[in-house]
């Protein structure tokens, strides 16, 4: 028997060449695990803040530092501040006062990009909440020139990052609802450091698009959506995909733009994406313990007297689940009653600088599925980078969204409370671990 | 935030004496089982972060050895679930029929039920004794004698086949 082994040793030895200790990397596993040394980030943090000073002396179009770590640039918070954006400024204060879901406070913004097209003037301002750069638009599109602002539409900095591309749009049309002008159309985004300008393809061609301060702002005219037969349609043309350019003209990375009119990518199975496609050890009947025992976690919501929608709604209580985005969840759980029997788990989500919620989710409780609930929420109709947020069940111990190109995120989750971006161009693979790392749950996320 | 749960947890201090003692097995187990040397180093770094990231959930009723053994293995096997050939390293020439032996074996290895080739990888490639296997698989002592037993006969009617 020995003699057997050392045999099969020999031969099983062949199979499977040693590896090489002084391979070991244990700063990297430091930094997968969130415990990375943190001597170089506060190094780094204080030479940007140094270069800061420096750019607070400089107008607003330069106020944008690079990093050379990644390849998206970093906005810096400190931006000084020109006569009429000093007004600009107070206004998201006040703003931001009033929100349910407050971004931090001293945020500063920015004018990125500035353009007319038929006599209609738009800004494009940045601002930066927590680990998420945001862009909001703001024209004099309304009726008699009155200013109009869009929803701020923000992207977490690390999925630009795992994305691997140069450029992002973060918006593509239809950014005003309610303007007096409905044949103008704005599309707009973020670029990377050496982006020098993005070319937009539409049927109508090839449109250049110059970059400033790692944004770009394209003016169109197309005729708004409409609602024939109860369906919407889009009846601009938006364009299909942006191309991201260096100075000398070669391209850097090309992006897929959505749209309603074209329709989403359709979502695959688990197979179809990296990482586990199997559930080692599916949950049969997935809580929330603490909204059992309606334990008071996170902070209390109050419904809006006023508009009576909190009506018939249970106590709901606001986590915040993302480091990356002021986003808040309100959940909270529904006893039976005449019109819905079953108790359910409810949730909705409060965008940052939002006063208050819009839309709302029910799970009911008892069903077999180890993510209880997974809601999108986006504040444009076509969505670039959709949000997804949601609950799961006790026994899910942590949760990895996995990318079409194998680049991994780990999704914090804190009481139960889920919240996470995906590209709305790629379906993503979000997985649930329960304590001993077993597969608990997998979810295909995507809008198709 | 979440509950803790009642744990004794486990210092960044003790995974990373782990860490640097076992790095060089973990990463030929986890080759062995998703037969590309290249992803395993990834995957035993990726395992290595759940591990750090989950310390504090670590209960000592097992050794730190055997936690870390289970998540790289979980990791390895996640990364393996897309559908795709057990492969392994074979000599690019054949000599003295050496090759032919260790395609042979491969396939058997491949071809073995998951808890025995576990087993065989944890004892062969990485040296653990019975009790660190039973700890790793949670199984009992017993159980792994009769596991790598079964893989044992398997492998060995393999061999001697291959060398007729």
């Amino acid at each position: 028997m020995t003699e057997q082994r050392g045999d099969l040793s020999v031969a099983l030895d062949s199979l499977v060449a040693p590896f090489d200790s002084s391979e070991a990397d244990w700063q990297d596993a430091l930094r997968r695990g969130g415990a990375a040394n943190r001597r170089p980030l506060i190094a780094t943090l204080a030479a940007t803040l140094a270069l800061a000073a420096v750019l607070a002396a400089t107008p607003f179009g330069q106020a944008f530092a690079s990093n050379a770590f990644d390849r998206v640039t970093v906005w810096i918070d400190q931006l000084s501040g020109s006569a009429p954006f000093k007004d600009e400024q107070n206004a998201l204060r006040e703003a931001n006062a009033r929100a349910a879901a407050p971004i931090p406070e001293g945020t500063a913004l920015g004018l990125l990009v500035s353009s007319s097209l038929d006599g209609v003037h738009f800004d494009l301002l940045g601002f930066r909440d927590r680990a998420s750069l945001c862009l909001r638009l703001q024209s004099s599109i309304g009726e008699g020139g009155q200013i109009m602002k869009a929803p701020a539409t923000c992207v977490a900095e690390q999925l630009l990052v795992d994305l691997g591309k140069p450029l992002a749009v973060v918006a593509a049309a239809d950014p005003f609802p309610r303007r007096a002008k409905p044949g103008l159309q704005a599309l707009y985004g973020f670029a990377a450091d050496g982006v020098a300008s993005v070319t937009l393809t539409n049927e109508a061609g090839v449109h250049p698009v110059p970059v400033e301060n790692n944004a770009f702002l394209y003016l169109y005219r197309g005729e708004p959506p409409s609602l024939p037969r109860d369906k919407l349609v889009y009846q601009s043309d938006v364009p299909a995909r942006a191309t991201a350019l260096d100075a000398n003209g070669r391209v850097l990375g090309t992006v897929q733009i959505m749209s309603l009119r074209r329709g989403y990518p359709g979502t695959p199975g688990p197979t179809k994406l990296p990482g586990p496609a199997v559930v080692e050890r599916p949950i049969e009947s997935p809580r929330v313990g603490w909204l059992d025992r309606g334990e008071e976690r996170g902070d209390p919501y109050e419904w809006p007297q006023t508009d009576g929608r909190g009506e018939g709604f249970p106590r709901m209580r606001m986590i915040q689940p993302s480091p990356a985005t002021s986003m808040r969840v309100l959940v909270g759980r529904l006893d039976g009653s005449p019109s819905r029997p079953e108790p359910a788990y409810c949730l909705t989500n409060v965008w940052p600088l939002s006063p208050g919620p819009t839309g709302f989710a029910f799970a009911p409780i008892g069903g077999r599925s180890g993510s209880i609930t997974l809601a999108s929420a986006t504040t444009v109709f076509d969505a670039q980078f959709p949000v997804f947020f949601g609950l799961v069940a006790d026994d899910v111990d942590s949760l990895r969204l996995i990318l079409k190109n194998g680049a991994t995120e780990a999704i914090p989750i804190v009481d139960n409370v889920f919240a996470f971006q995906a590209s709305g161009a790629e379906a993503a693979k979000l997985v649930g671990y329960d304590a001993e790392g077993r597969v608990a749950l997998i979810r295909m996320v995507g809008l198709g | 935030m979440r509950t803790k749960r009642s744990s004794e947890g486990a210092s960044l201090s003790e995974i990373e004496a782990v860490y640097r003692t076992r790095f060089a097995e973990l990463c030929r187990v986890a080759a062995a089982i998703i037969g590309d040397r290249d992803a395993a180093r990834d995957v035993v770094q990726e395992a290595f972060g759940s591990v750090i990231r989950h310390r504090e959930t670590f209960r000592r009723r097992a050794p730190l050895d055997a936690w870390v053994w289970r998540v790289v293995i979980n990791t390895a096997r996640d990364h393996r679930s897309i559908p795709r050939p057990l492969t392994f390293e074979h000599p690019v020439h054949s000599q003295n029929g050496h090759a032919e032996i260790s395609a042979a074996l491969g396939a058997a290895v491949a071809a073995l039920p998951e808890r025995q080739r576990l087993a065989l990888f944890l004892r062969y490639f990485a040296d653990l004794d019975y009790k660190a296997i039973a700890e790793t698989l949670e199984i009992r002592p017993g159980t792994v004698a009769a596991t790598l037993n079964a893989a044992h006969t398997a492998l060995r009617h393999t061999l001697t086949e291959a060398r007729r």
